[in-house]
C-alpha cells in the first residue's frame, strides 16, 4: 500500500464528514467482535471433540455436563455473531450508498464550477465515463471491499493471535504457507491485472467499432460494405476473446494455487499436530483447532487474492473521480454577492467590444483587435466563412472564455467584475445544437424562466409557432421528451429551444444559427415572432442564410477573426465587396 | 434458452472435460474430508497406544504423502477445470457477439429503427460480457454444487453416522432463505435498473447541455436535477443491498447452529461406541462445504437471472427477421441507363403510423436532374431512402430502368447508386480509405472525386495527404469537409444514379455553387436526384419536385412552376431579397 493508496483511501472515508468516521467506527467495532467470535470458536469447537475424545479414551464415558456447556456456548455466540452481522451489514449498506451518493453530489456540484472550455477540450463520453462507469464500479464494489479487508485483517490478527497461545510450533508451521501464498499470488495478480488491461482496450476498441458503424449504418448499407465491416469485426472480437480467456483463467488460477499452499500447511498442521499429541504437549481437541485455523487462516487471505482485482479497479475508479473533482474552477466573483447582486440589476444590454484578442490557445490567436460598440437594443449580425470566429466571440461575450487582451463590457462595466450569474441572467441564447432534456414539453419551455405559469408558457409556444405541432403530438404539453429529444424532429426540437428563450426575456439576444433546421417557410413565419422577441433588445445574430439577417442595424463580415466589412445590408450590397460575393452566391 | 442451448452444443469439446475435471476433483475433495477423519482415528490411535516412533513416524509419512497427492489433484483437477470453463466462456462471447452483429448487418433501416444505437451497443458490449462472466461463475463454482451435494450428502451415509439428515436438512432452509431473498430482491430489482438509467441520463445532459445550462443561469437547477436522481438511486440501492444482505449472514448461522446440533446428537451415539470421534470432525468439514456450495449457487442465482435477462435482450435481436429480401434480376441484364420511377408510391414508417408520403409520382430520367424542395419533415428524404431499398414503400412501386427495384438484386442494386446521405457520416481509416470506401476505385478514380468534392486543398495542405486519419465518427474534420469528403465517396464509385441528401448545406454558398458547377460534367451521363432546403441550389435543375407534407405540389422546371405553383413561389420568396424576387418574377412571366 503506498502513500497515494492511503491518500484515496481517507479522501474517499472523509466524504461523509464526522458522523460518517463515526459510524464507520461503529462498524469496524462490529467488524472486529464478529472477528474474535470467529476466531474463537474453532477453539470452542475443538473443545467438545476433546472432551468426546477424551471420554472415549479416557473409558470413563463422556462429561456430558461440560459438553452441553461448550454447545451452548457455541449456540450462544452464534446467535450473538449473527445478529452484530446483519446490524453491521446494514448499517454498512447505508455507509457505502452515502459515499456514492456525496461522490455524485459533490460531481454535479463540480459541473457548475468548470469552466467550459473544460468541457469542450474533453470528448462528453470520456466524461460522462468518469461521472457514471467510473462511479458504477466504486459503487457495486466498495461495500464488500470494506468489510472484506478489515474483516480479514482482523480475523487474521486474532487468529495469529490465539494459534500463537496454543502452541508455538504449530502456529509458526501456519505462519510459513503465509508468505508463500502471498508471493505467489502477488505474481499471478500482476500478471492477470496487465492481461486484463489489455482487455479492457480492447472492450474499448470493439465499442467505438460498434458505435462507429451503427451511427452510420444507412451508408454502410446503401454502400454494401457490411461485409468488410464484419470481418474487421470479427477480427477485433477474436482478439478481445482470446484476452478474455486469458484473463479468465489466470485469475482463476489464484483459488486452485493458493488453496494447494494452505493445503500443505494443513498437511504439516496435522503430522506435526499428530507428533505434539503423542508426546502430550498438545490435546486432540486443539488439532482439531488447529485444523480449523488453517483453513479460517486461509479463507480470509483466499478473499483478499480474489478480490484484490476489484480493489484495484475501485481505486483506479476512485482516482479518475478525485482527479475531475480536483480540476482547475472558472474563476468568479465570490459567490456570497451574487445573490445581492442578480437582485440589484439585470443588464440594460449596452455592450462594447474593446480591442480584444483571444486564442484557444497560446500559439494560435484567432481574434486579433477586436472592436465593436452596440448600443442598447440594436441588431447585430454577424456573417462570414466557417472558421472566422463568429461562434468564438459569443463564447466570450458569454463569458465562457476570457479574453486574452482588451475587454468586454455590459453596460459600461467589465465581465470580469461581474459574477457570471448576473451576466446570464441578462441574456438569453438559441444555438444551432438544440438541447432539450428528457422531461415533458411544458418543463422544457419552462426552463427559460422557472417560475413562469402554464399560460405564459403556452404563450412562449405560439410565438414560436411551436403550439400547432406541440397540440398534436399525444398529450400535448405533457408530451414527453425521450432523451436528446429524438421523438421529435430536428425542426420542431428548434422551436421549442426558441420558445424557451422568448419565455426567458433577456434584455440581450444571441441566435447562433437559431433557424437552421427549420425549412424557410417557418422560418419566415417565426421571423415575425423572432422581430417581435429582438425589439428593443440587443441581438447578436450568426446565420448563414444571408436573408434573415438583412434588417440587421449592422452586419458584420469576419475573416479569420477580424472585421472584413462591416455596416447595413444596403451599404455592403454597394461596396461590392466580399459580402456581395457571399450574397450572391446564393442565387447562382 | 434456445442461445444457451446452441453456446452448450457449439463447445460440447470443452463441456466434456470440464465436467470431468470437476467431478475428479470434487471427488477428490470428498476424499480428503473423509481422510481427515480417518487421520484423527488414527492420530487419537497413536496417542493412546504409545507405539514406538519408527511406527509413528511411518504412520504420519503415509498420511502426510496420501493427503499431499490427494491435495495436488484437488488443484490440478481445478486448475484443468477453469481452463475449460474459461474456454468456454470466451467462445460463448465470440459466438453471441458475432451472431448478433451479423445479425444486425443484416437488418435494413427498419429493423435499425426499433433499437436505439446505445441500446445495441449495450447489448453487443456488456450483455455478452455479463454472459461470459455469469457462465463463467457457473461453471466453476455453481456447477459443483449437485456434484457436492451427491457426494457429500452420500458420504455421510456411507459413514453410517445417523446424521445425513441434518445435512439434508441443513441444505432445505439454506434453500428456503434463497428463495425468499430472491422473492424480496425481485421486487426491487427492475426499479433499481431504472434508477441507474435516470443518473445516467440527467448526467449525460448536463454534459451536453452545458453552454444552454450556463446561459440560463440553471446550475443549480441542473445539480438539483442529479442530486435527486442521485438520491432516489442511493434509496433504492440500500434497500436493494438490505435485502441482498440477509442471504449470507442467515446461512452461515444456519451452518453454524446445524454443526452444533450434530456434536449434540453425535456425542451420545459416541457414548453408545456406534460412532467414531473422527466421523464427528468429517462431518463439519462435510456440512461447510454443501452448505457454502448451496450459498454458492445461490449468489449465482442472482447473476444467472441477469444472464438470462441479457440473453434475453440478445434474442430479441437475433430473432428479428430482416423485412428486405432480395430480388433475382441481375441489374446489367437491364437497360444501361438507370431512369428511376415513383409510381403512385406511399410510405409510412410504421404498419398502424400515418403515411409519409402519399401518391408520389414522377420520373427522374437518365442524364437529368431532378430536384426535391419541400418544408422540413415534409418526405424528401423518406424518398431518397426507398431507391436503394434502405426501406421499402408500403404501396406503389419504384422502377429502375423500368424494372421494380424489389425484384433486383439489392447489392447490384445499391452498388450502382451513389448515396450522399443528409447526415455525412465518415469512418474510422484515412481519407483514401473514406473515399474509396469498397468501390474499388483506382487512385487516379478517387484523386477525381475528391477534386470535384472541393477537397484538395485540404489534402495537399496536410501533411499526409490522402492518408490523413480520420478520427472515429469523423471528429477531426469540420462538418463541411464531412460533407465534402462524403460526396467524393460517392463520386468515387461512379454510380449510374446519384442521391444527394441536403449534401451541401454545410457549404458556403460559394462553395457550394462552385462543387455543383463540377459536378455537372461528372454526372452528364447518370440520373441525378438532388434534396435540398436551399431554392439557388435547385433552380437550375432540368425538373423540380415541390412537396409539401408528403405530397407534390408541384412539378416542372424552375419557371413552369414561379408560373404554377403558389407555393414554390414562397419559398423562394421567403429565400430571396426583394429586388432578387421582383427580378426573378419578371423573368419568368
Amino acid at each position: 500500500m503506498n502513500k497515494n493508496t492511503l491518500t484515496t483511501i481517507k479522501r474517499i472515508l472523509s466524504l461523509t464528514g464526522n458522523k460518517g468516521k463515526l459510524k464507520i467506527s461503529v462498524m469496524i467495532i462490529f467488524v472486529i467482535i464478529q472477528a474474535v467470535i470467529i476466531a474463537f470458536s474453532p477453539l470452542i469447537m475443538g473443545n467438545a471433540i476433546t472432551i468426546l475424545a477424551e471420554g472415549v479414551m479416557g473409558n470413563q464415558g463422556i462429561d456430558f455436563d461440560a459438553l452441553m456447556r461448550t454447545i451452548y456456548l457455541l449456540l450462544g455466540i452464534y446467535v450473538v455473531n449473527y445478529l452484530v452481522k446483519l446490524i453491521q451489514e446494514y448499517m454498512m449498506s447505508d455507509y457505502t450508498s452515502n459515499i456514492v451518493y456525496s461522490m455524485r453530489v459533490k460531481i454535479a456540484d463540480k459541473l457548475k464550477k468548470l469552466p467550459v472550455g473544460y468541457y469542450e477540450k474533453r470528448s462528453v463520453g470520456d466524461i460522462l465515463s468518469t461521472v457514471t462507469n467510473d462511479i458504477d464500479v466504486i459503487a457495486t464494489g466498495l461495500q464488500s471491499v470494506i468489510t472484506t479487508s478489515i474483516y480479514s485483517i482482523v480475523l487474521i490478527v486474532i487468529i495469529l493471535v490465539v494459534m500463537l497461545n496454543i502452541n508455538l510450533i504449530m502456529a509458526g508451521i501456519v505462519l510459513i504457507t503465509l508468505p508463500i501464498s502471498i508471493f505467489s499470488m502477488k505474481g499471478i495478480v500482476k500478471k492477470a491485472g496487465a492481461v486484463f488491461y489489455e482487455q479492457q482496450l480492447l472492450v474499448g476498441e470493439l465499442n467505438g467499432q460498434i458505435e462507429e458503424n451503427l451511427s452510420g449504418f444507412q451508408v454502410i448499407k446503401a454502400y454494401s460494405r457490411e461485409k468488410a465491416v464484419l470481418k474487421s469485426f470479427e477480427e477485433e472480437n477474436d482478439k478481445l476473446c482470446d484476452k478474455y480467456e486469458k484473463s479468465q483463467f489466470m485469475t482463476s488460477m489464484i483459488e486452485p494455487i493458493t488453496m494447494f499452499i494452505g493445503n500443505i500447511g494443513y498437511i504439516a498442521v496435522i503430522c506435526v499436530g499428530a507428533l505434539l499429541a503423542i508426546k502430550g504437549m498438545l490435546t486432540i481437541g486443539n488439532i482439531q483447532a488447529f485444523i480449523n485455523y488453517v483453513n479460517n487462516f486461509n479463507q480470509p487471505v483466499q478473499n483478499a487474492a480474489k478480490m484484490s482485482g476489484q480493489i484495484q479497479m475501485i481505486f483506479a475508479a476512485s482516482k479518475r473521480v478525485f482527479e475531475f473533482l480536483d480540476e482547475a474552477e472558472e474563476e468568479d466573483i465570490d459567490i456570497k454577492d451574487i445573490e445581492v447582486e442578480t437582485v440589484q440589476a439585470m443588464p440594460e444590454g449596452a455592450v462594447e467590444f474593446k480591442n480584444i484578442s483571444f486564442g484557444y490557445n497560446k500559439e494560435h490567436t484567432i481574434i486579433h483587435d477586436f472592436s465593436l460598440d452596440v448600443p442598447k437594443g440594436k441588431q447585430v449580425a454577424i456573417v462570414g466563412p466557417t472558421g472566422a470566429g463568429k461562434s468564438t466571440i459569443i463564447k466570450l461575450l458569454m463569458r465562457f472564455y476570457d479574453v486574452d487582451q482588451g475587454s468586454i463590457t455590459v453596460d459600461g462595466m467589465n465581465l470580469k467584475e461581474m459574477s457570471r450569474k448576473s451576466l446570464h441572467s441578462g441574456i438569453g441564447m438559441v444555438l444551432q445544437e438544440t438541447w432539450l432534456f428528457r422531461g415533458t414539453i411544458m418543463e422544457n419551455i419552462r426552463f427559460g424562466r422557472l417560475d413562469a405559469t402554464d399560460e405564459e408558457v403556452l404563450k412562449a409556444a405560439q410565438m414560436a409557432e411551436a403550439d400547432y405541432f406541440i397540440n398534436t403530438l399525444p398529450g400535448g404539453y405533457e408530451f414527453e421528451l425521450s432523451e436528446d429529444g429524438q421523438n421529435i424532429s430536428a425542426g420542431q426540437r428548434q422551436l421549442l429551444t426558441i420558445a424557451r428563450t422568448i419565455l426567458a426575456n433577456r434584455p440581450i439576444l444571441i441566435l447562433d444559427e437559431a433557424t437552421s433546421s427549420v425549412d424557410t417557410q417557418t422560418e419566415h413565419r417565426i421571423q415575425k415572432a423572432m422581430d417581435l422577441l429582438m425589439e428593443g433588445k440587443t441581438s447578436f445574430i450568426i446565420a448563414h442564410r444571408l436573408s434573415t439577417i438583412r434588417n440587421a442595424d449592422v452586419i458584420l463580415v469576419l475573416k479569420d477573426g477580424d472585421i472584413f466589412e462591416q455596416g447595413t445590408h444596403e451599404e455592403l450590397l454597394n461596396k461590392q465587396g466580399f459580402y456581395y460575393e457571399l450574397y450572391n452566391a446564393q442565387f447562382t | 434458452m434456445k442461445l444457451l442451448k446452441e453456446v452448450l452444443k457449439n463447445n460440447i469439446k470443452y463441456l466434456i472435460p470440464l465436467l470431468v475435471f470437476t467431478m475428479v476433483s470434487i471427488y477428490f475433495r470428498l476424499e480428503n474430508t473423509s481422510y481427515i477423519g480417518t487421520v484423527v482415528n488414527d492420530v487419537m490411535r497413536l496417542v493412546s497406544e504409545n507405539q514406538p516412533s519408527e511406527v509413528v513416524n511411518s504412520t504420519l509419512m503415509d498420511v502426510a504423502l496420501k493427503m499431499l497427492g490427494i491435495c495436488a489433484l484437488i488443484s490440478i483437477a481445478g486448475l484443468l477445470s477453469s481452463l475449460f470453463a474459461s474456454k468456454i466462456s470466451a467462445a460463448a462471447g465470440k459466438y453471441l457477439r458475432k451472431k448478433l452483429f451479423s445479425k444486425v448487418m443484416s437488418f435494413s433501416m427498419p429493423e435499425i429503427d426499433r433499437f436505439s444505437v446505445s441500446e445495441l451497443i449495450t447489448r453487443s458490449t456488456i450483455d455478452i460480457v455479463q454472459i461470459q462472466n455469469v457462465l463463467f461463475i457457473v461453471f466453476t463454482t455453481a456447477l459443483q454444487v449437485p456434484f457436492m451435494m451427491v457426494g457429500g450428502i452420500g458420504s455421510m451415509i456411507a459413514s453410517k453416522s445417523g446424521l445425513s439428515w441434518t445435512i439434508a436438512l441443513a441444505s432445505g432452509l439454506v434453500v428456503l432463505i434463497l428463495v425468499i431473498v430472491v422473492f424480496l430482491i425481485f421486487k426491487v430489482v427492475t426499479d433499481y435498473q431504472k434508477k441507474i438509467d435516470a443518473i445516467n441520463t440527467v448526467t449525460r445532459e448536463a454534459l451536453t447541455g452545458i453552454q444552454v445550462i450556463r446561459a440560463f443561469n440553471r446550475d443549480e437547477w441542473n445539480e438539483n436535477r442529479i442530486k435527486t436522481a442521485s438520491g432516489e438511486f442511493r434509496d433504492v440501492n440500500i434497500s436493494f443491498t438490505r435485502r441482498m444482505l440477509i442471504m449470507e449472514p442467515s446461512v452461515y448461522f444456519i451452518l453454524n447452529i446445524i454443526n452444533v446440533l450434530a456434536i449434540y446428537i453425535g456425542s451420545k451415539r459416541v457414548e453408545d461406541g456406534s460412532l467414531s470421534v473422527g466421523i464427528i470432525s468429517a462431518y463439519t468439514g462435510y456440512l461447510y462445504m454443501i452448505v457454502v456450495g448451496v450459498l454458492m449457487f445461490g449468489i449465482s442465482i442472482f447473476s444467472i437471472i441477469r444472464m438470462f435477462v441479457s440473453l434475453k435482450r440478445i434474442n430479441e435481436i437475433v430473432s428479428v427477421e430482416p423485412s428486405i429480401t432480395d430480388g433475382g434480376v441481375d441489374i446489367d441484364s437491364i437497360d444501361k441507363k438507370l431512369s428511376v420511377e415513383f409510381k403512385d408510391v406511399s410510405f409510412k414508417y410504421k404498419e398502424d403510423g400515418n403515411y409519409v408520403v402519399r401518391d408520389i409520382d414522377f420520373v427522374a430520367e437518365n442524364g437529368k436532374t431532378t430536384a426535391i424542395i419541400g418544408n422540413t419533415g415534409c418526405g424528401k428524404s423518406t424518398l431518397m431512402n426507398l431507391i436503394p431499398r434502405l426501406y421499402d414503400a408500403a404501396e406503389g412501386e419504384i422502377l429502375i430502368g423500368g424494372v421494380n427495384v424489389k425484384d433486383l438484386k439489392v447489392q447490384e442494386l445499391r452498388d450502382s447508386i451513389g448515396y450522399v446521405t443528409q447526415k455525412a457520416v465518415l469512418f474510422t481509416g484515412d481519407i483514401e480509405n473514406n473515399v474509396e470506401f469498397g468501390s474499388k476505385a483506382e487512385a487516379k478514380e478517387v484523386e477525381e472525386a475528391i477534386r470535384i468534392a472541393q477537397m484538395e486543398e485540404f489534402v495537399e495542405e496536410n501533411e499526409k495527404g490522402l492518408n490523413y486519419e480520420i478520427a472515429r465518427g469523423g471528429s477531426n474534420v469540420s462538418g463541411g469537409q464531412r460533407q465534402r469528403l462524403s460526396i467524393a465517396r460517392a463520386l468515387a464509385r461512379n454510380p449510374k444514379i446519384y442521391l444527394f441528401d441536403d449534401s451541401f448545406s454545410a457549404l458556403d454558398y460559394k462553395t457550394d455553387a462552385i462543387l455543383r458547377h463540377e459536378l455537372k460534367s461528372k454526372t452528364k451521363d447518370a440520373t441525378v436526384i438532388i434534396v435540398a432546403q436551399r431554392v439557388s441550389t435547385v433552380m437550375d435543375a432540368d425538373q423540380i419536385i415541390v412537396m409539401h407534407d408528403g405530397e407534390i405540389v408541384g412539378k416542372g422546371n424552375s419557371s413552369e412552376l414561379f408560373k404554377s405553383c403558389e407555393y414554390y413561389r414562397e419559398i423562394v420568396k421567403s429565400q430571396v431579397s426583394e429586388n432578387e424576387y421582383e427580378r426573378l418574377l419578371k423573368e419568368n412571366e
